[in-house]
């Protein structure tokens, strides 16, 4: 039998699957399904035309599959906007700081004394801050005549670099968000040190909040396939395992800029609990465990030497047991249910 | 041939029940059935897809990739405790709208 008929036949047939909101496994999946089909239907004595007729037949209409998957997964376009509504909200903060921030920052920084009155600036700002009037105006126009080119262009940019736009972007949202508290400078005005803390802790819940937001978006809107906690869970593998580590570790070492005893404790073992009970899903435990607490290890390596050098072992090695914990839990729990269920196994 | 909605409707104990003997593939699943109605049921076999995500959402199946015989990789399933649970109430729901059937048009037959 000619075969080149149906190889180019299943390539266009491929390349018109690939522009469905199908998963790169679920693509394979049906593929591999087609060409099973077709070397049933090769026995016949089919021409190569009835075969492909016959095999698209059964398997069903692109749009009708497309359809199908998407009852199962209605929210494939909360994901990607989503996705892009983060990436617009980190293009203002960019925007932001470049314009106003850090012009600001740094002026205040060089010419403000520390008792506010002002010392000498020359030509400089007023003809810098000209320019980015005009640069602004620049960019306005370009949105308004190009908009369009200019946002399919960001967007297919950012959606291609993937988790390095992510990274850049969790980069300008702490930027951003440094040169902002500097600019404000609380600590300076409230001298009874009673707000500073608490407008800290507000800006790390909406900076570190958002960074949260982007990594969920970003994770869900890869991973179409991934429609529940639990599917998530199996899907764990070194590269989510370390994010996830990484993510939990730097709370815990926002929670100790606090001073307040067992803070870290009480953020870093529920977290790691969680991260471990989540762990036990997946499929190589042992190396997505040894990733998930990479961050938090490193961490406790780099205060070694340190003055408090005891605290941090004892909280690092009960927040790892918590990470055991949770990852033995439900082995645990099945065991203890099935006990109370039937009395003990060993009678 | 089945309407639509019967077809529809039957899907989940249907593709269950394929499970029960051990795990296996999506054509594999479409082939049992197709050879169990006598090819009354007749899915489109990109279908059937969906549903299979479905089922392991609601954690009835497991899904696992692994290189078949052909060297190629491909995508396992096998039913869970919990799948086997909700196969064992379908059956008696099942068997119940059965009895029910045979019962309301017993008049039918002897007519």
């Amino acid at each position: 039998m000619d075969t080149t008929y149906i190889s180019i036949k299943i390539l266009q047939w491929q390349s018109d699957l690939d522009k469905t909101s199908l998963t790169a496994d679920d693509r394979e999946e049906i593929t591999d399904h087609l060409e099973e089909i077709i070397s049933e239907l090769t026995g016949f004595g089919l021409s190569d035309e009835e075969v492909w007729t016959i095999a698209t037949k059964r398997i069903g209409s692109i749009s009708s599959i497309q359809a199908e998957f998407e009852k199962v997964n209605p929210d494939i376009t909360f994901r990607k906007n989503g996705l892009l509504m983060i990436y617009g909200a980190v293009l203002v903060l960019f925007l932001q700081s470049v314009f106003i921030v850090i012009p600001a920052f740094v002026f205040k920084t060089r010419h403000l004394s520390p008792v506010g009155t002002f010392t000498g600036y020359g030509n400089f700002w007023p003809l810098l801050f000209d320019i980015l009037i005009f640069s602004l105006i620049g960019i306005i126009l370009a949105f308004i005549l190009r908009g369009n080119i200019i946002t399919k262009l960001l967007s297919s940019y950012v959606l291609r670099l993937n988790v390095l736009s992510a990274m850049i972007s969790a980069a300008i949202i702490i930027a951003s968000g440094f040169f902002i508290i500097q600019l404000i400078d609380f600590g300076k005005m409230d001298m009874l040190h009673f707000i500073a803390p608490k407008f800290k802790t507000l800006t790390q819940f909406f900076y570190l909040g958002l960074i949260t937001v982007l990594g969920y978006f970003l994770l869900i809107g890869n991973s179409p396939g991934i429609r529940t906690l639990l599917s998530f869970n199996r899907k764990i593998n070194w590269k989510s395992a370390l994010l996830l580590g990484a993510v939990a570790c730097l709370a815990i070492i926002f929670s100790y800029t606090y001073g307040i005893p067992n803070l870290p404790l009480f953020i870093g073992c529920p977290l790691f609990g969680i991260l471990g009970w989540m762990v036990s899903f997946s499929q190589k435990r042992v190396l997505n465990l040894f990733c998930i607490q990479f961050g938090l290890t490193l961490f406790w390596l780099s205060e070694l030497n340190g003055f408090h050098m005891r605290m941090f072992s004892i909280n690092h090695f009960i927040m790892l047991s918590f990470l055991l914990i949770g990852l033995f839990y439900q082995k645990a729990f099945g065991y203890l249910s099935h006990l109370l269920k039937t009395g003990p196994l060993i009678r | 041939m089945l309407s639509k909605e019967l077809t529809a409707a039957s899907s989940i104990p249907i593709i269950l029940a394929t499970l029960i003997e051990g795990e296996s593939y999506g054509y594999e699943i479409i082939k049992k059935i197709k050879e169990a109605s006598k090819g009354k049921i007749l899915y489109s076999d990109g279908t059937l897809y969906p549903v299979l995500r479905k089922l392991e959402d609601r954690e009835l199946i497991l899904s696992e990739w692994r290189i078949a015989e052909n060297q190629k990789r491909r995508r396992y399933y096998t039913i869970t405790d919990k799948g086997m649970m909700q196969l064992r109430e379908e059956k008696q729901s099942w068997e119940f709208m059965n009895g029910l059937l045979n019962t309301l048009w017993t008049p039918l037959t002897s007519a």
